[in-house]
């Protein structure tokens, strides 16, 4: 359906329907589309055998061709809607009752209907269905299949409930109901270990069949949904405290990344940085010796910081780093925490931070040093 | 030009015979019907394509002043080529 059929395939399936060659076929369709064009081209209009009539039409400058399909082409192809006929509507009726959207919300609601979850409550009469299905043995005991799974470890939110139980009733308050197992004779350590409906293998057997359970008393349909809840919100936990505790490590020890080529970023990055690093500096990080001062790369003291600090502008790195070019190599960026920076003098390089044109030439020096 | 006008030229050219011929357009007729009524365009060259299209239901106002509900319907419509409609324009243009 709605596909494009080609000249090749057209071919192929008239020798076919004609029980002649494909050369056959080919030459036919030939010769009938060079009669067919010549006719049409001299303004004639031309009708092929059970297909129609095509007739050029021609409307100022604008030509088209128009197609009258035969009776027997138009009848076959609207088959599937041939039962429809015009009907008499009333004046109330409008396009807008024909509107996708009404004709879909039916769809729609049959949709969804089919789509609910069956829920099964038991009742009187299930209990009697379920009692042909249990297959007990001769104590009348229920008896499970061979390869049954081992019951899992017992679920501790059952067992504190039915030890509040214990506690709370003595034996003469819990009304005795024949075939009913009294609380109190349960060991409670042994009252979690219940074995789950093996629904995550065979659900719908567990769905038809839910005689299969060990205890019908304590274990029904509806703790399958809160077991799986539980499950899930640990999960969602875990994933949560991953997540959090990932970020908190980020933000503690972020990535070192050096010091920035882009000046204009320094500026902006470097001032919560500088501020930050000011709370909790490490005082043993600067050594004074004689009229030079000594500093240390960190994670959160780049040549930047260093240089905004001792000459009051970031841009102002250049220097250091190109007083120290020999024991920091040819990347700025890259500078390994821990290693020594000598912090040459302002004088020695024209440094004034409230100099513009020393700002610039700070910031030239920075675009050839890192197109080296 | 009517169906046996072109079945005679067409057995003409081929130099075989009518029966074959007519064989032969009703195959093609079979085959272009059959195409179309299973939703697909039946696209020759130089000559146009062959598709079925779909229409809605719709409601309209009968000559008699009465609202109808059409139904929907399948037809068959015929696109031509533009190699076509160009020989036809500068032949109607000569």
């Amino acid at each position: 359906m709605n596909n494009t059929i080609l000249l090749q395939q057209l071919t192929a399936a008239i020798a076919e329907k004609a029980k002649t060659s494909n050369a056959v076929a080919e030459d036919y369709l030939r010769e009938l589309l060079a009669t067919v064009n010549d006719e049409i081209i001299k303004g004639n209009s031309v009708i092929i055998q059970g297909v129609g009539e095509f007739r050029p039409v021609k409307e100022g400058n604008n030509v088209d061709i128009a197609f009258v399909p035969t009776k027997s082409f138009a009848e076959t192809i609207n088959a599937p809607f041939a039962q429809f006929e015009t009907v008499e509507i009333d004046d109330d009726f409008d396009d807008e009752s024909l509107s996708d959207e009404d004709s879909m919300s039916d769809t729609l609601d049959e949709i969804i209907e089919i789509q609910k979850p069956v829920q099964i409550t038991p009742s009187e009469s299930d209990e009697d269905n379920f009692d042909d299905l249990i297959k007990k043995d001769e104590d009348d005991n229920i008896k499970y299949p061979e390869d049954m799974p081992a019951p899992p470890m017992a679920i501790p939110i059952v067992a504190p409930n039915i030890e509040k139980v214990e506690t709370e009733h003595s034996e003469d308050d819990i009304p005795a109901v024949d075939n009913e197992p009294i609380v109190e004779e349960i060991p409670a350590e042994t009252m979690g270990a219940v074995p789950p409906i093996p629904i995550a293998k065979e659900p719908e057997s567990a769905v038809k069949e839910p005689v299969s359970e060990p205890s019908q008393d304590s274990y029904g349909y509806d703790e399958q949904p809160s077991k799986r809840f539980s499950w899930m919100s640990f999960f969602y936990g875990l994933l949560a405290g991953g997540l959090i505790s990932t970020a908190l490590f980020l933000w503690i020890f972020p990535p070192i990344t050096g010091s920035n080529t882009d000046t204009d970023a320094i500026d902006a990055i470097e001032p919560e940085l500088v501020d930050t690093v000011e709370v909790a500096r490490d005082t043993t990080a600067t050594v004074t010796t004689d009229s030079l001062k000594v500093d240390t790369i960190t994670n959160k003291r780049f040549l930047a910081t260093m240089a905004r600090e001792y000459y009051g502008d970031p841009a102002f790195w250049v220097y250091i780093y190109e007083y120290n070019k020999e024991s920091l190599g040819t990347r700025p960026n890259r500078i390994k925490p821990g290693t020594k920076v000598t912090i040459p003098p302002a004088e020695m390089y024209g440094i004034n931070a409230s100099d513009p044109n020393s700002i610039e030439l700070a910031k030239q020096k920075a675009k050839e040093i890192n197109k080296k | 030009m009517n169906q046996s006008e072109l079945n005679r030229a067409i057995a003409a050219k081929l130099k075989r015979p009518i029966d074959d011929v007519e064989k032969l357009s009703a195959a093609f007729a079979d085959v272009v019907i059959d195409f179309c009524s299973n939703g697909d365009s039946v696209a020759i060259p130089r000559f146009g394509t062959i598709k079925s299209v779909s229409k809605k239901e719709y409601i309209a106002v009968g000559n008699d002043g009465k609202k109808y509900l059409y139904p929907p319907k399948i037809s068959a419509e015929f696109a031509a080529s533009n190699i076509l409609k160009n020989k036809v324009k500068e032949a109607a243009n000569e």
